[in-house]
């Protein structure tokens, strides 16, 4: 928007009252004092200033949300599905799911996760532990991580290597995310009798 | 704002001097308007731009498989072919380059300086296996390594800071069952990397930016030449241009 240019009255003639509401409040509004009605922009300014940080609302630009859990949260193939393929194989972590609102059209949305997993089964096992994250209920094929094998059997017992447990973490970047609700979670596909997950977070950070 | 405002008095004449008067000093206010109008916190994202300048995203999904060796800290010589002391550029085609290479092109030239002020880059890949197919000792040293490059006035240039090891945590001794290979082969390991490029990154050979790509190659201290490859399974890079200078010269 450009400044404001007000067109003078002519002198030594009769106002028309139309013409000086017009200067007032009309709707071409670079002729009119009505861009202070919220119309107002950079070229308003008085150029020896610039905008300060404090100038611009918290939020605005840039916003996000994070979720994220405590304690562990223990999965178990005795009530999941057997293959990976079944409907409803993948089962949300609770914790590591978020649903946030983008006020505006975003130019960019960003999701990262962060998760520790781990398992307890031999190496030559042919169990499977899998994540994948899922946005706006959409499998993001580029976020699948596989929590592996860690265990041997030694003199009949069973042997954990420690070093084996994982920590896992992923993101992925969206454009032009529309105004709205989205949801982002991680999901896990467990068929091994045991595996121990310690959620971190779930964080979506969007900017205008 | 309007200190300077004068109305006319009442019985005074409106003329069009008068009137014209009042518009002019109004105009000429809201057209030099001074800092105390601009209250705390009115500014949203209605008024100002976007911070993104620009940004772009890409992703590779199947197996990648990597043999070329480390040739040591600063060097960042890129090799294409098996088992060549260099790095590779990570691609669907692995080692061979013979693919699409994981790569981000803002589409145009960007110059680090001012407001642009730099790259954020987010990086993670899936390591799905580090081998050593011939070593039985369990004496093999093996680590994947990683690093970030920008191509910055016309050559790609290694951001150093940015090399990342992982080990490939190699399983020998009493109990471990099934061979060698199957061990290694579940080794599933993350490898993220964030990091920001501001221009003091690229003093030379200057600070146009334009791509970014991700370098790997192999460790080994014991292990025979040609018998170590690196396997890579989901990866993606992400890159964004922001604006996140602050002036606050008042």
């Amino acid at each position: 928007m450009a400044d404001i240019s007000i067109d003078p009255i002519v002198a030594s003639s009769i106002m028309d009252a139309d013409e000086v509401m017009e200067s007032f409040n009309g709707h071409y509004r670079p002729k009119s004092l009505s861009m202070l009605n919220g119309g107002l922009e950079n070229s308003n300014r008085d150029p020896s200033w610039t905008i300060q940080s404090d100038h611009i609302r918290r939020s605005a630009l840039c916003d996000g949300n994070m979720i994220g859990a405590t304690g562990n949260l223990d999965q178990t193939s005795l009530s999941a599905s057997t293959t990976e393929t079944d409907a409803n194989a993948y089962k949300e972590i609770p914790g590591c799911g978020i649903e946030f609102y983008v006020p505006y059209t975003a130019s960019v949305l960003i999701l990262t996760w962060q998760i520790v997993a781990a398992r307890a089964t031999l190496y030559a096992g042919s169990t499977a532990v899998q994540l994948r994250l899922q946005y706006d209920g959409a499998i993001q094929s580029d976020q699948v991580r596989t929590i592996p094998n860690n265990a041997a059997s030694l003199g009949g017992n069973l042997v954990r290597f420690l070093h084996r447990d994982r920590v896992w973490s992923g993101h992925i970047m969206k454009n032009n995310v529309a105004k709205g609700w989205h949801s982002a979670s991680l999901t896990i596909f467990c068929n091994a009798l045991q595996a121990r997950l310690r959620i971190r977070n779930m964080k979506a950070v969007w900017f205008k | 704002m309007a200190d300077k405002f004068s109305p006319i008095s009442t019985g005074d004449e409106a003329t069009s001097t008068k009137v014209n008067s009042l518009f002019s000093s109004l105009q000429t206010e809201v057209n030099a308007l001074p800092i105390t109008a601009i209250q705390p916190g009115s500014l949203h994202d209605v008024h100002l731009p976007s911070l993104v300048v620009d940004s772009g995203t890409d992703s590779i999904t199947g197996t990648h498989n990597y043999t070329n060796q480390y040739p040591g800290w600063g060097n960042s010589g890129i090799v294409i072919g098996a088992n060549a002391t260099g790095w590779s550029i990570i691609n669907t085609g692995g080692t061979a380059g013979s693919g699409t290479d994981l790569e981000v092109d803002l589409g145009a030239d960007y110059v680090l300086t001012g407001s642009n002020s730099g790259l954020l880059i987010m990086f993670n890949t899936n390591v799905v296996a580090l081998d050593d197919t011939t070593t039985a000792t369990g004496t093999s040293s093996l680590y994947g390594l990683f690093k970030i490059q920008v191509y910055a006035n016309g050559a790609w240039r290694s951001i150093q800071r940015t090399e990342r090891y992982t080990t490939a945590e190699m399983q020998y001794g009493p109990g471990i069952s099934g061979t060698l290979a199957s061990a290694q082969a579940s080794l599933s390991k993350d490898v993220p990397i964030r990091t920001f490029i501001s221009n003091a990154d690229l003093a030379t050979p200057g600070h146009v930016v334009r791509k970014v790509r991700v370098l790997t190659c192999i460790s080994r201290k014991l292990a025979a030449a040609g018998s170590t490859q690196l396997s890579l399974k989901e990866t993606n890079l992400s890159v964004m241009l922001i604006h996140a200078s602050l002036q606050e010269s008042l």
